[in-house]
């Protein structure tokens, strides 16, 4: 009985697909059409999606991600009144006074001349009180990080940029030594290439600790050794930049002394700016690129079941002989429904395909930068399925109740 | 008497508007099984509505009475309709109405597809049919590759092949030759000797030769051949000849 019972399931969707096969092959050039006008229509939506997608792994990268939610604090340059810049004595003072503080950085930055037993040349040594890796974004590829006490120290010890490591010790610099400005440096690590454009100045740079740079690599009269070149305050989640902006500036007035009538002695940056501005047009272009591709779509669309329709309507008199000799209503609407699932499948694997190679293309000519994967032919897929779904029942619904009758007499 | 159909006070109107057509008028029949009954008649005076509804393809007025093989045919429903179709009826239109896009054998089989009997036995079934009605050498081709005769067997044999009690024929020879007119009369005696009910709309003498019973329609009115007179006043002499001789050689 259940053997029964599967059998005549499977005589009925075997002979259900069948039809719809036949029904597709039988006639190739209407077939091509309805497959062809949904699959430029997916396409255009498969194009619209790879770009914005690429448009939003660029912003991606645009800045690493601390960026988005931080101040950096610099000297006012435009200011009459001279304060220097913060020094490191403010970080507590900052870290009290400024809610939602996930951490502070110091850096400390100069260009210094630099020798290695292969070649003499100047370099950016960057000494970083803090974790770098916070404004940094790079790992150690090779040898250590600086540890926790080593970067509050004045070891002689630094870390070196892909491009720094690769030019000044073409064989490997690890454990190496190098002289900064006259003092000799142990190479404890070689960091990795940068991932977002901010931080490939580092690239090409030097990474010490904060007091070793300030005492011995880039001893300077214009600074004092507890003098920053900036801060970075990284504010947590939950934390208000303008509100943080404006209990730092009042903080550092009150230690300096500067009342409020006076111009601000320091700069405050907000680095994520660039980044939501780069968002912001994405959103631009993504909701123009969108309504591209749904006008597109829904051309594609009202013509794909112009020719689903029509064609339905040219088989009617196929449809009655089918009911004359003895199909039901249901069988006749499964099979066109059948068909018109088939037919969006196509069209949507034909139109993924399109709208693939169209990115490819694109990313080829111009240079641009999509994202193609498996997900987004699963959404052209969908698409097209879900097209011949809502347009192939109505027709095939109504064609099948009316009586045969009125169609064989003519 | 057990009738397969039987109706009486069957009615039919068209409507387009304003206007309307009377096609039946208050027929009434009963058609016993394994027969073969014939219905002629001018062009227009409906015969082909009668057996549109008789084969369920349409519905009649509901003031009528309809009853196909025991069943009430005003009460059923689209879906009822369609079953009793596929169960009782079998179909020979005047222009065999074959799926051109489809080999003969699989035209001939499709009636036990929508029974959902599987594709092997299918095409065995249509395949002894075939042999039945002498194309058994056609069954791959398409049916556009067949004669006017041809078609019509295989349309005879497509409408057969779900075993129906009643296999309805309209004009079946309107478009052949008198050779291939009378095989296909031929293999519509036999079905009826083997317990079909076959109904024919005709204006084929031959067919009226062979026939159990005739009905004559006049404007939508339909009344049993028992003379030759009726029918020659209807002007179908020919008919009317044919009838006389039959019965004159004791027919009937
Ligand atoms: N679907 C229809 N709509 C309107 N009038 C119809 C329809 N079917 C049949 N008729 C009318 O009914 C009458 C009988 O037609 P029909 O049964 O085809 O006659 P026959 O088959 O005897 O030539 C004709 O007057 C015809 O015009
Ligand atoms: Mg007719």
């Amino acid at each position: 009985m259940t053997r029964l019972r599967f059998s005549t399931a499977w005589v009925r969707l075997s002979d259900t697909l069948r039809f719809a096969l036949w029904g597709l092959l039988s006639r190739p050039v209407r077939s091509a059409t309805v497959v062809g006008s949904l699959a430029a229509g997916v396409a255009a939506v498969v194009l619209a999606v790879g770009i914005i997608r690429g448009y939003g792994a660029a912003a991606e990268r645009a800045a690493y991600g601390v960026y988005a939610r931080s101040l950096v604090i610099r000297e006012n340059v435009y200011s009459l009144d001279r304060y220097g810049p913060p020094i490191l004595s403010d970080i507590p003072r900052l870290q009290d006074a400024v809610e939602f503080v996930d951490t502070i950085l110091a850096w400390r930055m100069a260009r210094v001349a630099a020798r290695s037993d292969e070649l003499s040349g100047e370099v950016d040594v960057f000494g970083v009180y803090g974790d770098h890796r916070i404004e940094t974004g790079m790992e150690v590829a090779e040898g250590r990080d600086l540890s926790y006490e080593e970067a509050g120290s004045a070891n002689r010890v630094c870390l070196l940029g892909e491009e720094a490591a690769e030019r000044f010790f073409p064989g490997g610099a690890l454990g190496e030594s190098l002289s900064l400005g006259g003092i000799s440096c142990e190479v404890i690590g070689v960091l990795e290439p940068s991932q977002a454009r901010t931080s490939d100045r580092f690239d090409r740079a030097v990474i010490a600790p904060f007091t070793a740079a300030a005492r011995y690599f880039q001893p300077t009269e214009y600074m004092a050794p507890d003098e920053a070149s900036w801060m970075t305050v990284v504010i947590g989640p939950g934390g208000d930049l303008h509100d943080a902006r404006v209990a730092a500036d009042r903080t550092l007035r009150r230690a300096r002394g500067v009342p409020m009538s006076r111009p601000t002695p320091y700069s405050y940056d907000d680095p994520g700016a660039p980044r939501r501005a780069v968002e912001r047009e994405r959103a631009l272009l993504g909701a123009l690129l969108s309504a591209i591709a749904a006008v597109s779509m829904l051309a594609a669309l009202i013509g794909y079941s112009g020719v689903l329709m029509s064609s339905i309507n040219e088989r009617s008199r196929e449809i009655a002989t089918r009911m004359a000799i003895g199909a039901r209503t249901r069988q006749i609407v499964r099979q066109f429904f059948a068909e018109s699932l088939l037919s969006g499948l196509a069209g949507g694997g034909l139109g993924g395909l399109v709208g693939i190679g169209l990115c490819i293309t694109l990313a080829r000519i111009w240079d641009w930068e999509v994202v193609i994967d498996g997900q987004i032919f699963l959404i052209a897929l969908a698409l097209g399925l879900g097209s011949g779904a809502v347009c192939g029942l109505a027709p095939a619904w109504r064609v099948s109740t009316a009586m045969p009758w009125h169609v064989l007499r003519q | 008497m057990n009738w397969v159909i039987h109706a009486t006070n069957l009615n039919r109107t068209f409507r387009h508007g304003h206007e309307q057509t009377t096609a039946l008028c208050d027929v009434a029949l009963s058609i016993p099984p394994a027969s073969m009954t014939v219905f002629v008649g001018a062009s227009g005076s409906g015969k082909s509505t009668l057996l549109a509804l008789i084969g369920l393809l349409d519905r009649p007025d509901t003031t009528s009475q309809l009853r196909i093989a025991g069943r009430c045919a005003l009460t059923m429903s689209s879906h009822d309709m369609a079953e009793a179709r596929s169960e009782l009826i079998g179909f020979l239109f005047q222009d065999a109405k074959l799926i051109e896009r489809m080999s003969v054998v699989e035209n001939v089989a499709l009636p036990l597809a929508y029974r959902g009997i599987d594709r092997k036995t299918r095409e065995r079934r249509a395949l002894a049919w075939l042999e039945r009605v002498g194309l058994a050498s056609r069954a791959r081709l398409s049916p556009c590759k067949l004669s006017g005769g041809e078609r019509q067997r295989a349309a005879l044999a497509r409408a057969m092949i779900a075993e129906p009690k009643i296999l309805i024929c309209d004009e079946p020879t309107a478009a052949l030759d008198e050779g291939r007119a009378s095989e296909l009369n031929g293999l519509l005696r036999d079905v009826a000797s083997g317990g079909t009910a076959v109904l024919i709309a005709t204006h084929d003498p031959a067919v009226i030769e062979r026939a159990d019973q005739a009905y004559l329609l006049d404007r939508g009115r339909l009344a049993q051949v028992q003379g030759g007179d009726a029918l020659r006043d209807c002007g179908l002499r020919n008919m009317a000849a044919v009838w006389s001789h039959r019965q004159s050689a004791g027919g009937v």
